[in-house]
């Protein structure tokens, strides 16, 4: 039970990379964006979601 | 007839008629309930398979999650069948099945909802106090601002049943807990197995727009402005531009929390015979009249 509370802590950073990560790719596929700075989608979809997740968990706010 | 005659014959009519509403099986909560979070589990394949789209599936799934508390709710006050029967187990499955899709723990959602009943507008104790706000508009932000990671109204239920402590309390810590962690558990699965638009429609999304919803009305509506405590000022009736329906049965939620085991499709006919006795007891009614 404490590992699980203590992994909710970094609640927003997960869900950056474990779902938001995906959710991004899925959307730029289906889109056919360019991706930028010639990453892979992958890449860029890992550094944004983890991103988003990561000053999420800092803010302690997504919006 | 004195203040104290007067009001005990006050008491002992609205007794007689609650009692008139009190009892039996309802059968169309049950339906709902269970029906509803049928739909919602036979939208996975469907979509998945591609064989709806997914605009469909979105509007079909916010439905279902919106309309996943209620039915449940009957079911925390152990309106299906009363605590010590035989049967009792048939209530909690209704309780369980039906709240499943707003990833609300059915244990959860009862110790919270109780503790709600009894300590309502307290700042302090009562769970759902953070959905308070001063107007309809700031309500709505309120709802979002309570899921921010950091706030304290997404802490608040945890917080409650951490600081009530009793095995109860702690199981339905556990529950949601357990529950959180599934969820984000098939989110994240589903999104990497390459469904994250899927499951984004199928209930990430429509969870958000539910709670918003479910917050709004079943929280903020009928307490607003939320400032007095007691029991005939602690909520009210009110008349919603959205109707019954739009609401889901809220404008009457005034007899929910005087009678707690009338099933939500009676409080309409409760609150029209009861009317007369809640003016009397000086309760806000928002000019409801029927």
């Amino acid at each position: 039970m404490k590992i699980v509370a203590a992994a909710f802590k970094l609640g927003p950073f997960w869900f950056g990379l474990a779902f938001l990560a995906p959710l991004i790719m899925a959307v730029w596929q289906r889109a056919a964006w360019p991706v930028p700075f010639s990453l892979s989608l992958l890449t860029f979809a890992l550094i944004t979601g983890g991103t988003l997740g990561a000053i999420a968990t800092w803010r302690g706010r997504w919006i | 007839m004195n203040s104290r005659a007067d009001t005990a014959e006050l008491t002992r009519q609205e007794r007689a008629i609650a009692a008139k509403y009190q009892g039996g099986f309802p059968w169309l909560m049950a339906f709902w309930g269970v029906g509803n979070s049928c739909v919602w589990v036979a939208l996975w394949p469907l979509t998945l398979t591609g064989l709806i789209p997914l605009w469909l599936t979105f509007i079909v799934a916010t439905a279902n999650v919106m309309l996943s508390y209620l039915p449940s709710h009957d079911a925390q006050h152990d309106i299906f069948i009363a605590r010590g029967s035989k049967r009792h187990w048939i209530n909690e499955l209704i309780g369980h099945v039906s709240i499943f899709p707003l990833v609300l723990a059915f244990r959860t959602a009862r110790e919270t909802h109780l503790g709600h009943h009894r300590h309502a507008n307290d700042p302090a104790l009562d769970p759902d106090y953070p959905s308070h706000a001063p107007n309809a508009w700031a309500a709505l932000w309120k709802t979002i601002e309570n899921r921010q990671p950091g706030s304290a109204g997404k802490a608040r239920y945890g917080a409650y049943l951490t600081a009530k402590g009793t095995p109860a309390a702690k199981a339905a810590l556990r529950d949601g807990l357990l529950m959180q962690t599934f969820f984000y558990t098939v989110l994240a699965a589903m999104a990497w197995a390459g469904y994250a638009i899927e499951v984004a429609v199928l209930w990430w999304l429509p969870r958000h727009i539910a709670q918003t919803y479910i917050s709004f009305f079943l929280s903020w509506a009928p307490h607003h402005p939320a400032q007095e405590q007691g029991r005939y000022r602690e909520t009210r009736a009110f008349k919603s531009r959205l109707g019954n329906l739009g609401s889901m049965g809220m404008q009457y939620h005034i007899v929910h929390h005087l009678y707690p085991t009338i099933p939500l499709t009676k409080t309409p006919a409760a609150y029209r015979e009861l009317r007369p006795i809640l003016e009397a007891r000086g309760c806000e009614l928002g000019g409801l009249a029927r």
